[in-house]
């Protein structure tokens, strides 16, 4: 491999594990928000039934 | 302020962010000049070096959490170490992978044990046992007072890392010599990996209050039916 190719390969190693990271926290984010929501709208059914 | 403020705030330091690393992949593709000495694998450093300081923010941020904790015993200290050393396993793992693959064009070799990649490797292992010691203890008071107690005396290793090559015989360089063009592009890169650690711990703390929020609350409600 050619010095070209570490220095890509560096990069996008090193990139794609700390954006990788932001993009699963930003999803789990999300999701205990999704859930959150769930939840509300869970909670304001009960005591309807 | 608002939820949808806050929303536009935390997309808009995303995009500067993303913008800023794209900006210092430019700049050390086309701008950056190629080093005389080492060539063209030299644009590692570019990256390695702030991933390396922002490492060492991360634990230090985690010290000081763990110190926080150990003097006002609030949980929230124990979210953000939790954030800050998932962050800084995250970083020394950049640095390591970053640094052998420099170290296989420019020395010959993948791995050496000199002082500073030594201490690097002990670094990692310590905040990997640090998140298993996390996730082995089932008490929140107890995880938040063994993991306190232990991060500020892993931080310990951070000044070892920087040190070793002044204070002892290594193959890392001691002191770098920079043309202004290798210095702004290394600026560049230092802003970018810095807003990316301030993201990415801010998020990881965010994470950490809610979970710890739910479990709080969903305990509370096991108490109260019980």
């Amino acid at each position: 491999m050619s010095a070209e190719s570490f220095v890509i390969l560096a990069y996008v190693i090193g990139l794609s594990i700390l954006l990788g990271d932001g993009a699963l926290v930003w999803w789990r984010l999300r999701r205990r928000a999704g859930s959150d929501h769930d939840t509300t709208v869970e909670d304001r059914r009960r005591p309807e039934a | 302020m608002s939820s949808s403020t806050r929303k536009l705030v935390i997309r808009a330091y995303w995009i500067v962010t993303l913008l800023v690393l794209a900006v210092g992949v430019w700049l050390s593709a086309y701008y950056a000049p190629i080093e005389s000495e080492m060539g063209v694998i030299q644009k590692v450093f570019y990256f390695h070096l702030p991933a390396a300081f922002c490492m060492f923010g991360a634990c230090f941020l985690v010290f000081v959490a763990g110190a926080g904790y150990l003097w006002q015993r609030d949980q929230r200290w124990d979210d953000l170490a939790d954030a800050a050393a998932h962050v800084a396993v995250l970083l020394a793992s950049v640095v390591l992978l970053t640094g052998m693959l420099w170290a296989k064009k420019a020395w010959g070799q993948w791995w050496t044990w000199s002082p500073r990649l030594t201490f690097s490797l002990i670094l990692w292992l310590l905040y990997v046992v640090y998140l298993i010691l996390r996730a082995s203890i089932d008490s929140a008071q107890k995880r938040a007072m063994v993991c306190a107690v232990y991060g500020v005396i892993a931080f310990l290793d951070v000044p070892l890392v920087y040190l070793s090559v002044k204070l002892m015989d290594d193959i890392h360089p001691s002191s770098v010599e920079l043309e202004p063009s290798m210095l702004l592009t290394l600026i560049v890169w230092m802003a970018g990996v810095a807003l990316l650690t301030a993201g990415l711990v801010a998020g990881r703390f965010r994470l950490a209050r809610i979970s710890h929020k739910k479990s709080h609350d969903a305990s509370g409600v096991t108490g109260g039916m019980a």
